[in-house]
């Protein structure tokens, strides 16, 4: 393969991947015992009871004039705003750490007490007439270990 | 003898689809700068991508849920779409995307115009081939498939449309309005600088979509036979194929590459020799150009049945509109993209109250009016009753979604409706 067909193929492969690596939102979680895991909304996250854990997201922007300020991004938990103070939610937000902005990038950390035991879908939400955006992550809340693992 | 009706149809055809396409797309522009439109104007082309539905299977299949902004709808056009080709093979990419079509047309203005001279260049009618012509037409149309397996995986890990940000055909329709991504900006002025110099390159060479249905394509009873006894070896269909497909050589084409745009059959001197044809020899079913063209026109409407149904239950039925596709899209198990997608523009009835919905509607759920709503919460009387539930607590912290439900389920139902006062 001459250099011409190498730079052609390496040029278009360069155009898919970028749309691969340019996701929208994404979802981490750390766990007490420090250890981070990719959280997809499809699945469903393991938690245990009485435990701390920080949630961070973050997103690039959808569209090149966003309407929508990161602030306006819903975070619903049983229907109504996850937001500090909320003790009765079984998700209990202890802080929030505002959104970093970077250019087109946002992100926002959340630390929160898995405070009652059952499945709690946290909706994270952005309303837009341009199709928005809307996704749901599962937290399932067990009774923790006897080891608390 | 050349048929002379297929370019006049096909170039109606695509016409009327970019035009569509655009149409709709400017109707949501309008929509969202808040221009009034008769409701049974379709304002969002979202649902109908086809290739959306592909992008959600995965997630849907092993998860169960669509991922955000795609639905049944999605679903349903990729079946419209795949039903098509099954049948009668790609004939979406041949006579109806409204990418490939431009693309054709910025190659026929820089054939008229002459602008290919390049010695790197030969003279073929089908796109101006690289010297290095084995690469480009029979190894890089693979590249499509590494796309769609890379798209396909990468939506499945990330729950993300990634697709969006590379897609010209958002891009397309989209430059005017602002919110195209500079990337798919980017990728679309490549693909229609390349279109002067070759046929269809993102149809060629980077169409996850174009790849699904070229590789469906391949068992459709009808495509392009060629009648070897009546065929002289001109080679003429060669030398027309957008695809570079040696199509004197076969008695039946079945090439993924093919898009059944019957420029081959165009351009055969030979009336016979070479048919858009069912199989076997006796009675098998022939379509001609016309026939062909009313397929691909089916094929275009069938798109838009979800919206027809939308439009007629809002427009006859009195339903809210949105409740057809909400309907079909919770079939499919997905409550999550309720609030956000295009289609939930109203709150669906609903038996109890639900932060999405507006003090007006959470005031005619519990069988009361909104006067009495506002003063059993506390709220002034000329509070916006379009607020939702969940969005009062940003004008009053204290009166939290819970604080709320409480004090309508405790309070509301033992007060006297207003047709009851009078």
């Amino acid at each position: 393969m001459n250099n011409k067909k190498m730079l052609i193929f390496a040029l278009m492969l360069l155009i898919s991947a970028a749309g691969v690596f340019a996701c929208e939102f994404t979802f981490t979680l750390t766990t007490p015992d420090g250890n981070t895991n990719r959280l997809t909304p499809a699945d469903s996250v393991s938690l245990e009871e009485g435990r701390q854990y920080v949630l961070s997201v973050s997103y690039v922007e959808d569209h090149k004039k966003c309407a929508v300020p990161p602030e306006d991004t819903l975070f619903l938990l049983e229907d109504e705003r996850w937001k500090t103070g909320k003790d009765y939610l079984p998700l209990a937000l202890m802080s929030s750490g505002g959104w970093i902005n970077d250019g087109r990038s946002h992100s926002i950390s959340f630390t929160f007490t898995a405070s009652r035991q059952g499945s709690f879908p946290l909706a994270i939400i952005r309303e837009c007439a341009r199709g928005g955006y809307s996704a749901s992550l599962n937290f399932a809340v067990a009774q923790a270990g006897p080891a608390g693992l | 003898m050349k048929n002379k009706k297929l370019p006049l149809l096909k170039i109606s055809l695509q016409t009327f689809t970019v035009l569509a396409v655009a149409a709709v797309t400017a109707a949501g522009f309008m929509a969202e700068k808040g221009i009034a439109l008769p409701a049974w104007v379709p304002t969002c082309l979202h649902g109908i991508c086809p290739f959306g539905g592909a992008a959600t299977l995965g997630r849907l299949v092993t998860g169960g849920v669509f991922i955000p902004r795609t639905g049944a709808e999605n679903l349903y056009t990729l079946a419209a779409a795949i039903g098509g080709t099954l049948l009668f093979g790609a004939l979406f990419c041949g006579w109806l995307c409204p990418l490939g079509s431009v693309q054709d047309w910025v190659w026929r203005a820089g054939k008229r115009l002459r602008l290919i001279r390049n010695k790197w260049f030969s003279a073929s009618r089908s796109g101006m081939i690289f010297k290095t012509g084995v690469f480009l037409t029979k190894v890089l149309p693979y590249f499509r498939f590494a796309v769609l397996g890379l798209i396909l995986f990468a939506t499945y890990r990330s729950f993300n449309l990634v697709f969006s940000h590379i897609d010209p055909f958002y891009a397309l329709f989209h430059i005017w309005t602002g919110t195209a991504l500079p990337l798919s900006m980017a990728v679309l002025g490549g693909v229609l600088v390349l279109s002067i110099f070759i046929r269809r390159p993102w149809c060629r060479w980077m169409c996850p979509f174009g790849a699904v249905l070229g590789i469906t394509g391949k068992i459709a009873p009808f495509t392009v036979r060629r009648d070897s006894g009546l065929c002289i070896g001109c080679k003429a269909c060669d030398r027309a194929c957008p695809s570079n497909i040696k199509i004197s050589e076969p008695d039946k084409i079945s090439d993924n590459r093919c898009s059944r745009c019957l420029e081959c059959i165009e351009s055969c001197p030979v009336p016979g020799a070479l048919l858009f044809s069912s199989p076997g020899t006796g009675k098998r079913a022939v379509l001609s150009p016309a026939r062909a063209a009313a397929a691909a026109a089916v094929l275009l409407l069938s798109f838009f049945i979800p919206f027809a149904a939308e439009k007629v239950s809002y427009a006859l039925l009195q339903l809210p509109e949105g409740a057809v596709i909400r309907t079909l899209y919770n079939a499919g198990g997905n409550s999550e993209n309720e609030e956000s997608g295009q289609y939930s523009r109203d709150a669906a009835p609903v038996k109890g109250l639900s932060g999405s919905m507006t003090l007006d509607q959470a005031a005619a759920a519990s069988g009361g009016d909104v006067s009495q709503l506002l003063v059993l919460l506390g709220l002034p009387d000329d509070f916006d009753t379009d607020v939702k539930l969940r969005d009062v607590e940003e004008f009053y912290e204290e009166k939290s979604l819970r604080w709320i439900k409480e004090k309508v389920e405790s309070g509301f139902a033992v007060l006297p409706s207003s047709k009851e006062l009078l």
